[in-house]
């Protein structure tokens, strides 16, 4: 079977401030993203990794030491909070 | 950024509504319920970050005309105006509609987005309510309150759910959650697939066990194989056996019709009865294609054509075609010699009524020129417009000469005009608003007589004594209004004291009567016999009586249980001493309530004394407390309105001696006074009005017969000039006539005619004349006609005898003969023509039927030759002989295809059957196959029991196959693992957007931390009337958190009162706010009912609050409180406060 991944993200539009809550957690995001060692570490060192069995190492499995399987998390994680914090303009 | 205009031209309730927010101060949007408020906030941000693609606002407008507009002023002071539309393409435009770039407007906005500014720049209710529940909740967490302050909540919102769903997927110890789950059920996977090993042994035999049940079943299935084949073989042969019989009678048959004769071959057979019927119809067609040759030569010999006459066929026929022609020209040369004597009669008869001597050889007398003829109609038509002119002018005259007649009549009796400047000169001077003064005085004093009258009523006071009564100060009021406050105050306070008291005394007699009621301690006696019993029990132990161990036993645990006994007793003993201490205590407190009731009661009284005496001066009854206030209103009211009603009364009294001396003036002027009688001074507001209108009708009249007058003098003189005017018109119309009759009488000398006719007589003349004209050349005309028919006439009879020649026919004398001939030359051409065309179509005729002859009588040759030579083939001399040999054919080939069909229904092995088995009997046949099928289910049924035991082996074997078990097992840890990867995703997904958010919280709360805190608590003082003294931060925790100050008292969030939470919240959310502005990023910050649990003086502060930021924020406030409207009208500066109020939307 072919994993298939979705991307999707917001077109630009006025959203797209310099100043706010999303400006800074762009700004965080992009610092985090550059930073592949800690975000190695903030997956090793959380007590869940211990547990994984090796099942889930594989070639498309988690993988902390592939910086573009971390860049990926960490682009998913800031698409994930955008919508969380625009959801309430779009109910 | 501020909205100096806000135009809701089409969107949600709203069409063409526009708010002017450009003055500084707080904005009040005011509306009920359903009027739009909400729809007018989120307009706001539609209007500046775009209208939603599905917008929920369309249900006045359809969503293609939603629309808004502004006026908005940059933090520079640029304006900018521009039209928002529901459109994808250019949503922004100028007020021109011209396309608006939104980088314009996001200059403006300083590069805030939508998210920031609904959440920031807007609060409601609900939110702040959230964010004083969210304070409490996190016990304070300034980090998360000012994270909270600073995103409008969302991202307080967005840590709680992250939490929320990580806990859903993992917990460390944890057992439920997704994660958790799918490791547990991993683990069992992995088990399974260890257990799912092969016991080596046990495998090999079971084994072997299968191997001999296999071989069995092998062994029965060859038997039974064996078995069966018999049993076809002989199922074959017994089915076969007809089919054997058949094919040897068929094929004896077939020897004894070979030996009867010849056998035609199948193509003999098949072409012999084809070849019969072309030969028929060969015959048959030669027969009639000679009948027909005959009957064409028959008919040539019979047809006779002139070809004398075919020669000149078409001299012939132009003859017949010119014969009607001639006929003409014989008829017209006939007729035209009397017509033209007829028309020379005619005009001559004609020219002797103008001119009696006249001859038609006269041409000059009747050949009159067209331009003569023209102008004598001229004339004529001039002459009877002239007399139709000088009538109507005539009568003109004598009917003006009449309306001046009239005219001067009806001035003569016209009245004489009066001076009428005096009464104008006294009706003027009454001035215009005297009367409107009256009636507002004499309405003053009746208001204010029946306002006095109603008050004296309420106040139940003797109006002899308003003059005089007098009544305590309000200060006075309000004083002894203050210690009746504070009397029932303490009152209440005492009540609730008493209440709780004597509730919690209650509780306590209820639990001491309880400890009295229980059980009673043990008594000494009760203790003394269970020691002696178990003494008794020792000695006998001791003495070696063992059988009594047991009682002994039982004696000890009895001890044990009167021991624990006494213990719960000595528990309740100091419990009981206890509550009668609290009880005692308890009734003295009581005791002292009731003393300072009594006290209470006492002060109330004195109270009520004071109050008494302060009213002595008052006529009416004492008011009740409460009342006063009211009371000392309606006495303040009572006395201005007295004084109201005097100065009513003497204005009053002043402008009625005015219009006395304008009511004796009028009446001195107008010359029929009795027709309007004084009235006297009391009456002039209804007599002055009644002589004014008098007067006025005078000087009506007056100038009405001015008016008329002028109107007769103007007429008398336009009817004297219209007289003259008409007598002018009617002698020039008499010299024109003069003019006229010279170039008459010129004109007839010109057209020779008599001087003494008139137009009429003049015109036909010249009509005559001109019907001579036309006689003569019609006469002219017919000459010319009657030599051109005489030259047809000759041509045909020329062409006429010469045909008859060339056909030998004679030329007749008279003209009908000659044309008789013509039409029978004409009709024998025809007749020879159709003969000639016949005889041509009968020579081809012939020619092809002797072709077709020839052609048919070969063919018949070749299909005689053809049959011969088939009786060759067959070896027959005669025709008979053959049709009995092709006979034979067909019974020999029928009897062919039985055989061939009864061999193929046998079996392929039929013969090696037949001649396999000696007993060829049927009977014999078939009681062997019952045998061999009795045999046959005998091995199938073995067989059978043996498969099933071969089943049951494998099934045994199975359990000790464990592929199957390992493979579901391994199935089962692959989808267990692959369901854990995706959940694991998911997990470490969160757990980095939980990082993110608690990364931004930290780096806010560190940069901003002391700024926002110090503001903060400035503000939160002033929000809660000094009640808090400000904010302080504990360190100590892992996280920071914030504390409030009440005097020497901190309290955490968790400690405060709802309404004072939501006033924390809102001191955090405006510090925060501040933020923006210092950096130049203020946008205008909404508010929507946000007072909700705030009291009065509370809500006073917080306008005040808003009221100080207002200049740095446009601040907006929409609320459906007319209460917070008021409020705010009354405790903030006029200009700074702007309503706005909404009206109630209907839906269509």
């Amino acid at each position: 079977m072919e994993k298939v991944r979705i991307e999707t993200r917001l077109p630009d539009t006025p959203d797209e401030g310099t100043i706010g809550v999303l400006a800074d957690l762009r700004r965080t995001a992009a610092a985090l993203r550059s930073d592949t060692h800690a975000l190695r570490q903030m997956i090793i060192r959380d007590p869940l990794y211990a547990q994984l069995p090796p099942e889930v190492h594989h070639r498309d499995g988690i993988r902390p030491d592939d910086p573009d399987w971390l860049q990926r998390l960490g682009d998913d994680a800031i698409d994930l909070l955008e919508s969380m914090l625009t959801e309430e303009r779009t109910r | 950024m501020r909205i100096d205009r806000l135009d809701l031209i089409a969107f949600g309730p709203f069409s063409e509504m526009t708010l002017d927010l450009s003055a500084p101060g707080i904005h009040l949007v005011a509306g009920p319920n359903e009027a739009g408020k909400s729809t007018a906030l989120r307009a706001i941000d539609q209007l500046l970050y775009g209208i939603d693609e599905r917008s929920r606002y369309d249900f006045v407008h359809a969503k293609a005309a939603l629309r808004l507009s502004a006026l908005v002023r940059g933090s520079e002071g640029a304006l900018v105006e521009f039209i928002r539309v529901k459109a994808r393409k250019t949503p922004l435009r100028r007020t021109d509609g011209q396309p608006l770039d939104q980088s314009v407007l996001n200059t403006i906005l300083g590069g805030i987005d939508r998210a920031t500014f609904t959440s920031v720049f807007a609060l409601g209710s609900a939110e702040l309510r959230q964010g004083g529940e969210a304070l409490a909740r996190g016990g304070g967490d300034f980090k998360q309150a000012l994270a909270a302050a600073r995103s409008g909540g969302r991202l307080s919102d967005a840590l709680r759910k992250i939490d929320e769903r990580l806990g859903v997927l993992y917990k460390r110890r944890g057992q439920n959650p997704r994660i958790n789950t799918l490791l547990s059920e991993l683990k069992q996977a992995r088990s399974q697939l260890r257990v799912a090993t092969l016991r080596p042994q046990e495998y090999l035999e079971g084994e072997q066990g299968v191997k001999d049940a296999g071989n069995a079943v092998t062994t029965l299935t060859l038997g039974l194989e064996q078995a069966r084949s018999e049993q076809s073989r002989v199922e074959r042969l017994v089915r076969a056996l007809p089919g054997l019989n058949r094919r040897g009678v068929l094929m004896t048959d077939l020897a004894v019709l070979e030996a009867e004769g010849a056998i035609a071959p199948v193509e003999v057979v098949e072409r012999l009865p084809e070849l019969r019927e072309d030969l028929r119809l060969a015959d048959s067609k030669l027969g009639d294609t000679r009948r027909r040759l005959d009957a064409v030569g028959h008919e040539l010999s019979k047809l006779a054509v002139d070809d004398d006459l075919l020669a000149v066929e078409d001299a012939i026929d132009a003859l017949y075609q010119e014969r009607k022609a001639a006929a003409a020209a014989a008829d017209r040369l006939a007729s035209f010699s009397g017509a033209v004597t007829d028309l020379r009669d005619r005009a001559f008869s004609l020219l002797a009524q103008v001119h009696m001597n006249a001859t038609l050889d006269d041409t000059d007398l009747y050949t009159v020129p067209a331009s003569l003829r023209t102008r004598t109609q001229e004339l004529h038509d001039q002459r009877t417009a002239i007399d139709v002119d000088l009538a109507r002018d005539r009568k003109a005259v004598a009917q003006r000469r009449r309306n001046l007649e009239e005219a001067e009549k009806r001035l003569s009796e016209l009245a004489a005009l009066e001076d009428t400047k005096p009464l104008h000169a006294a009706l003027n001077a009454v001035p215009q608003d005297l009367l409107t003064h009256m009636a507002a005085a004499d309405e003053d004093a009746r208001r204010l007589d029946d306002l006095v009258k109603r008050a004296t009523l309420e106040l139940r006071i003797p109006a002899s004594q308003v003059g005089v009564m007098a009544v305590p100060t309000r200060a006075q009021v309000d004083e002894h209004m203050e210690t009746r406050n504070d009397l029932k105050r303490d009152g209440h306070e005492l009540v609730k004291q008493r209440k709780a008291l004597t509730a919690r005394l209650d509780d306590k007699r209820l639990n001491l009567n309880t400890l009295l009621n229980g059980d009673p301690p043990p008594t000494e006696a009760e203790l003394a016999a269970a020691r002696s019993v178990r003494y008794e029990l020792w000695l006998a132990i001791r003495d070696g009586q063992q059988d009594q161990a047991g009682d002994f036993e039982l004696a000890l645990d009895r001890a044990d249980q009167i021991a624990d006994r006494m213990r719960r007793d000595a528990s309740r003993i100091a419990e009981r001493y206890r509550l009668e201490l609290e009880i005692a205590h308890d009734e003295k407190a009581l005791a002292a309530l009731n003393e300072e009731r009594a006290v209470q009661d006492d002060r109330a009284d004195r109270w009520d004394a004071e109050w008494d005496s302060l009213w002595e001066g008052y006529p009416g009854p004492v008011p009740k407390p409460g009342a006063a206030p009211s009371t000392l209103d309606s006495v303040e009211k009572l006395r201005g309105g007295l004084k109201d009603l005097g100065d009513a009364r003497a204005r009053l009294s002043s402008l009625r001696e005015h219009a006395t001396l304008h009511i004796a003036r009028l009446h001195e002027l107008l010359r029929a006074p009795g027709e309007v009688a004084s009235l006297g001074a009391e009456h002039a507001l209804s007599e002055l009005p009644e002589l004014c209108e008098f007067a006025g009708q005078r000087l009506t009249e007056q100038d009405e017969l001015a008016r008329t007058r002028n109107t007769y003098e103007s007429r008398l003189l336009a009817a004297r000039d219209e007289l003259i005017a008409a007598e002018a018109e009617v002698a020039e119309h008499e010299r024109t006539l003069t003019s006229w009759e010279t170039a008459w009488y010129e004109l007839l000398i010109q057209a020779k005619l008599p001087t003494d006719r008139d137009t009429i007589g003049a015109l036909t003349d010249l009509e005559r004349l001109g019907q001579v004209v036309s006689f003569v050349a019609d006469a002219a005309k017919s000459e010319r006609d009657s030599e051109e028919a005489a030259a047809t006439l000759d041509r045909f009879h020329t062409r006429l005898a010469t045909t008859a020649s060339a056909c030998g026919r004679a030329m007749p004398g008279d003209e009908a003969e000659r044309h008789q001939l013509v039409g029978d030359l004409y009709k024998k051409v025809k007749e020879n023509r159709s003969a000639a065309d016949r005889r041509a179509t009968l020579v081809a005729d012939q020619v092809k039927l002797r072709t077709e002859t020839r052609d048919l009588e070969d063919a018949v040759k070749g299909l005689r030759a053809e049959l011969a030579g088939l009786c060759e083939k067959t070896k027959v001399d005669s025709l008979e002989t053959l049709s009995e040999a092709v006979r034979r054919s067909e019974t020999y080939r029928d009897l062919k295809a039985s055989l061939a069909e009864v061999t193929a229904a046998l079996p392929p092995d039929a013969d090696t059957l037949l001649a396999e088995f000696s007993e060829t009997d049927e009977h014999q046949l078939t009681a062997r196959l019952r045998t061999l099928t009795d045999h046959v289910d005998d091995l199938d049924a073995q067989r059978t029991r043996q498969v099933q035991q071969l089943g049951e082996k494998k099934t045994e074997f199975a359990r000790f196959d464990g592929s199957a078990a390992a493979t579901q097992a391994a199935a089962s840890a692959e989808t267990t693992a692959a369901a854990l990867l995706e959940e694991s995703e998911e997990y470490l997904r969160l757990q980095i957007a939980r990082n993110i958010v608690l990364s931004c919280m930290e780096e806010y709360r560190q940069t901003q931390q002391d700024p926002v805190l110090a503001r903060a608590s400035l503000l939160f003082g002033q929000l809660t009337l000094g009640g808090y003294g400000g904010l302080e931060l504990d360190q100590d925790r892992d996280s920071p958190v914030v504390l409030t100050r009440r005097g020497a008292e901190l309290l955490s969030a968790d400690q405060l009162s709802e309404g004072t939470r939501d006033q924390l919240y809102l001191a955090l959310r405006l510090a925060s706010l501040e933020r923006y502005a210092e950096q130049d990023r203020a946008l205008p910050f909404i508010v929507d009912d946000i007072f909700m649990t705030f009291d009065d003086q509370r809500t006073v502060a917080a306008l005040g609050v808003l009221n100080d930021m207002a200049d740095r924020f446009q601040t907006i406030v929409f609320t459906h409180h007319d209460h917070l409207v008021e409020l705010a009208q009354t405790e903030l500066p006029p200009d700074r406060v702007h309503v706005h109020r909404l009206p109630r939307f209907t839906p269509a």
